[in-house]
């Protein structure tokens, strides 16, 4: 079981208000998933490598060329929260 | 194409399966191509069947779309899913529930549950989009009883697909046929400057002869009813002359916590962009500080399982716990792919049910618990984890219900797998 | 008296690249660009976009860590910095967390006292420029709401991390001159086009370091660390515990604002970027971007040494300021360079007694050189040219005017005994033998002339008509 502190610790930073009884239910669940998912530990890792991506890819870049930006009409197309030219948001503290 | 009868008939199925989020009014085009809702179409409504994108109209189509509407594609709708891909039955969906055409009562899988439906039902389309990031293109196919092909990770370009998680995420195909599987999956590869993880490698050349391994794994705690009907069509392949031996990949068990830690990772950062800023579900956003603003809009706009992955995924890669959870499932990841790489040494494709049930009752989901649901994708998510090519296809019928088979190939071995998939389809 | 001070600079610098970090969104005049016309889906964080790694960026960094004396990584990777506030386009950064371009650097810092200081560069970091807000009614923390433009996301910024070696804002702001100079002479960085910010870190007697984010140039920096060393001494005196928080400068209400307190410390909970790959730097890769290096400071030195034959303390005087060592490079073109050299050491020494760099001077080249011909032949005193100096750093347009001051003057006998027949005094007492009265003669001549007779002269022109 996890302590109760944690889940909504986690809520906090991942900004989601949870009621009591979601709290619970997810004390619940996630303690559940969570203690299921140790079986890894018996895995022996020492000398393996993690697996970021399914096979090595390496060196990806691209050129610097410039490419047309969006028009200011399609860059604010899907903001409900804009002022004249700028999308708009809340205060930043 | 009768476009008005294509279009009548997506009407009449989504009223009695709940296939479409969005169905195209002004659709028109060679053929019909319903496209899950977490890939980008211009213009159109994409909501990766969330709340917290009611309101989303890319301005750009994904590749693979640029790519199909170049060869005539018309989108017919977008597909009804879990919603971002977070689910195995799509019954997490913000907006309608699909339904099985087989057994209405029943899901259709998930996440691509409206494309599978889609093409299990409707008479004019043949092949639909659908994505795959545990085996959600598998899955439904197995369910609705239709073809689903999951290509290697990186053979199509993920540039448009909204992420569930980066390093899983594959689009791919759900189709009436292995051929028309195929023809699909032809039209959308190919790489692609703006996805830096897609690839150049060019599919090599069909195998003459084909062996098939059958991992042991995959046949455990699996409905023995299914176990039955998969080695009898095993059974006909080795008869018409495919050799068939037995293979073991032994880190099976850890598949499901290393998949699930790693996409969740992944997912949790790919879902901080939500937050009523720029696009989707908004609020007024005067006279409130961000965190109350952006809690606001978050917790209105994701589902319950939505939250409950967030919420582990950003346990899973907190400091204190990164080590024995990010960074180790990565480690058993890397034996996960070992293992086929292992397999594939002695042999071409591996045969496994899709499944290890048939498309349960919706009644029957809502008794099982998150970790329950979890553990329903064994059979697909350590294939994903490798991104290995994967495909799925019906293989007769348990209860009445359709199930499927998968085929595994090694990367870019699409064709051996093809070439497997339609002997069998040949046994009817 | 404040104690045991320790800065550490995190200075974010925007790159000189033709496009953006992950996007191919122009960089052309980009801070003059009207409000969100410089975006795309992929630097507003459309869903579906993913970032596309820019080469010239790594091009630029690899530089930026050669010329800061650093190692740079054979190999590299990005991360996921994940936080939410309105600035982020994705709600997480882009960033260089576990392996950084380059590290272990350093650049060295002289006072104008010539006392040199080697400040160490912990790590240079490749990262992406978040969105620009407006605190709309109020500043940061009182605003209604803000206006976001995201014409600055996803620029690329070299992040250049120090080590906590700096001890004085002055310091800070020698440093954070030198290091501008030097990227602008690499030409990664424009100054007045692109931006230059850090974060800056301050602890004073042992205590917790408080981190005052975003300040942005080389004056402000000056500012908030003195204010910081300020505010924290006063919380010592008042017998109160500094505790470890994030500030943010305010430059028009000239205030620093608390924005969170450690407990609420973020998160950030990192994790590879699955959609960027490794990045191996060669060692093929390393000399082809070394190739491109301009002179740089140590070279210079060891060069204008064995070319020009001066001596090490002034080679060192004129290569340690890149901006010094390019005008001393365009005065030599016309003039000797051990000569000049003696006349730029002193120009050197004349701007840092009175604040100033060369840059913010409009002092030319064709100016100076003109002074020293003057000096040369002998049309103005030596002291009269050191005086000339310190008029023409201020007002250089006002140069042939200044020098009608100071020119040598033919009237030099006439001066002299204007001096012997006001001074009588001391004129009766070097009589006397009073060698001291010379002295003093001397100096008055010198004054009367307005520094336009030199030493020798007066001198020899006293002891002639006093004989």
């Amino acid at each position: 079981m996890l302590e109760k502190d944690l889940i909504k610790k986690l809520a906090k930073i991942s900004r989601l208000n949870l009621t009591e009884p979601e709290s619970k239910k997810f004390e619940k669940d996630i303690g559940q998933i969570l203690e299921s998912f140790k079986i890894i530990e018996k895995v022996d890792t020492k000398k393996i490598e993690p697996s970021f991506q399914p096979f090595e890819i390496k060196n990806i870049t691209r050129e610097d060329s410039v490419e047309k930006s969006l028009i200011l009409e399609d860059a604010l197309k899907n903001a409900e929260q804009r002022e004249k030219n700028f999308f708009k948001g809340p205060r930043s503290v | 194409m009768n476009t008005k009868k294509v279009l009548e008939e997506a009407k009449e199925l989504d009223k009695k399966y709940n296939i479409f989020i969005t169905i195209n009014e002004n659709f028109d085009g060679k053929f019909p191509l319903a496209v899950k809702d977490n890939i980008c179409t211009k213009d159109i409504l994409t909501t990766a069947g969330s709340k917290i994108l009611h309101n989303y109209y890319p301005v750009f189509d994904a590749t693979a779309i640029e790519k199909l509407k170049k060869r005539g594609a018309g989108i017919i709708g977008k597909t009804v899913m879990d919603e971002f891909g977070f689910g195995t039955f799509s019954t997490n969906c913000a907006y309608k529930i699909p339904k099985n055409p087989h057994d209405p009562k029943r899901c259709c899988g998930g996440s691509s549950g409206g494309s599978a439906a889609y093409i299990a039902a409707s008479k004019y389309a043949e092949f639909a989009i659908g994505q795959s990031t545990g085996g959600s293109i598998t899955c439904p196919a197995a369910f609705c009883g239709v073809v689903g092909l999951t290509p290697t990770y990186g053979l199509v370009s993920r540039y448009g697909l909204i992420d569930y998680a980066n390093s899983l995420d594959k689009i791919g195909v759900l189709a009436k046929s292995v051929e028309k599987a195929s023809s699909c999956l032809q039209m959308i590869i190919g790489h692609d400057s703006k996805d830096s993880t897609s690839v150049k490698k060019k599919q090599g050349i069909q195998k003459k002869k084909i062996t098939i391994g059958i991992p042991k794994e995959y046949f455990a705690n699996v409905d023995k009813r299914i176990v039955v009907q998969v080695m009898k069509y095993v059974k006909k392949l080795e008869k018409d002359g495919f050799k068939v031996k037995k293979i073991s990949l032994p880190h099976t068990k850890y598949a499901v916590p290393a998949y699930y830690i790693i996409a969740l990772s992944e997912a949790s950062t790919n879902l901080a962009k939500f937050c009523g800023l720029r696009y989707g579900l908004s609020y007024s956003s005067e006279e409130k500080g961000f965190n109350e603003y952006f809690s606001e809009v978050r917790t209105a706009g994701f589902g319950e399982e939505a939250k409950r992955r967030i919420i582990l995924g950003t346990y899973v890669r907190m400091a204190g716990y990164r080590d024995q959870y990010y960074l180790k499932a990565l480690k058993v990841r890397t034996l996960i792919i070992r293992d086929f790489k292992e397999a594939f040494k002695k042999v071409d494709v591996l045969i496994a049910p899709s499944m290890p049930m048939i498309a349960p009752k919706f009644s029957e989901i809502e008794k099982l618990t998150s970790l329950q649901q979890y553990t329903s994708d064994i059979l697909t998510v350590a294939p994903n984890l490798a991104g290995i090519p994967q495909l799925s296809i019906p293989c007769g019928f348990v209860d009445k219900m359709p199930i499927g088979m998968q085929i595994l190939g090694d990367y870019f071995r699409e064709d051996d797998i093809i070439a497997v998939g339609k002997q069998v389809e040949k046994y009817g | 008296m404040v104690k045991n001070i320790k800065i550490g600079l995190e200075t974010h610098v925007q790159l000189n690249t033709n496009t953006k970090l992950f996007c191919s969104c122009s960089m052309k005049n980009i801070s003059e660009a009207p409000e969100n016309t410089r975006c795309c889906p992929i630097c507003l964080g459309m869903p579906g976009s993913k970032p596309s790694l820019n080469k010239a960026v790594l091009d630029l960094a690899i530089k930026i860590g050669l010329a800061l004396d650093c190692k740079i990584s054979p190999e590299t990777f990005f991360s996921r910095k994940t936080y939410l506030y309105p600035d982020m386009s994705k709600n997480f950064q882009i960033t260089q967390y576990e392996i950084p371009i380059a590290k272990k650097g350093k650049l060295e810092i002289t006072d104008r006292n010539g006392k040199r200081k080697e400040i160490n560069i912990e790590r240079i970091n490749i990262e992406e420029d978040p969105a620009k807000l407006h605190h709309v009614d109020g500043d940061i923390s009182s605003a209604k709401y803000t206006l976001i433009n995201y014409n600055r996301s996803g620029i690329p910024l070299c992040e250049i991390v120090t080590s906590p070696d700096l001890s004085t804002p002055k310091e800070a702001r020698i440093f954070l001159k030198k290091l501008s100079s030097i990227l602008e002479y690499l030409k990664v960085f424009i100054p007045g086009e692109l931006s230059m910010k850090s974060d800056v870190n301050v602890s004073i007697e042992g205590g917790e370091r408080i981190e005052v984010k975003n300040v942005t140039g080389i004056i402000e920096v000056e500012k908030v660390i003195d204010c910081e060393i300020f505010r924290q001494g006063c919380l010592l005196d008042d017998k109160k515990k500094i505790e470890r928080e994030t500030r943010a400068w305010l430059p028009e209400s000239k205030t620093i604002v608390l924005l969170r307190k450690k407990e609420s410390e973020e998160d950030y909970g990192y994790i590879f970027e699955p959609d960027l790959t490794k990045i191996e730097v060669s060692k093929e890769w390393i000399q082809k971007i070394q190739k491109t290096l301009p002179e740089l400071a140590h070279q210079k030195i060891e060069r204008y040494q064995k070319q020009y034959g001066i001596s090490q303390e002034l080679a060192f005087s004129m290569a340690s300021d890149l901006d010094i060592a390019i005008f001393y490079e365009k005065c030599i073109i016309k003039q000797d360079p051990k000569f000049a050299a003696t006349w730029i050491d002193l120009l050197k020494k004349t701007l840092y007694y009175n604040d100033l760099s060369i840059k913010e001077t409009k002092l030319t080249t064709e100016i100076f050189l003109k002074l020293l011909d003057l000096v040369k032949s002998e049309k103005v005193t030596k002291s009269g040219a050191e005086m000339i100096l310190r008029d023409i750093i201020h007002s250089p347009e006002k140069f042939e005017d200044i020098i009608k001051n100071y020119s040598i003057i033919d009237n030099a006998e006439q001066i002299v005994s204007d001096v012997i027949s006001e001074e009588s005094k001391a004129v009766s007492e070097y009589i006397s033998g009073n060698q001291k009265a010379l002295q003093f003669l001397m100096g008055q001549v010198i004054k009367k002339s307005n520094r336009r007779i030199d030493a020798i002269t007066a001198k020899s022109m006293l002891e002639k008509k006093l004989k």
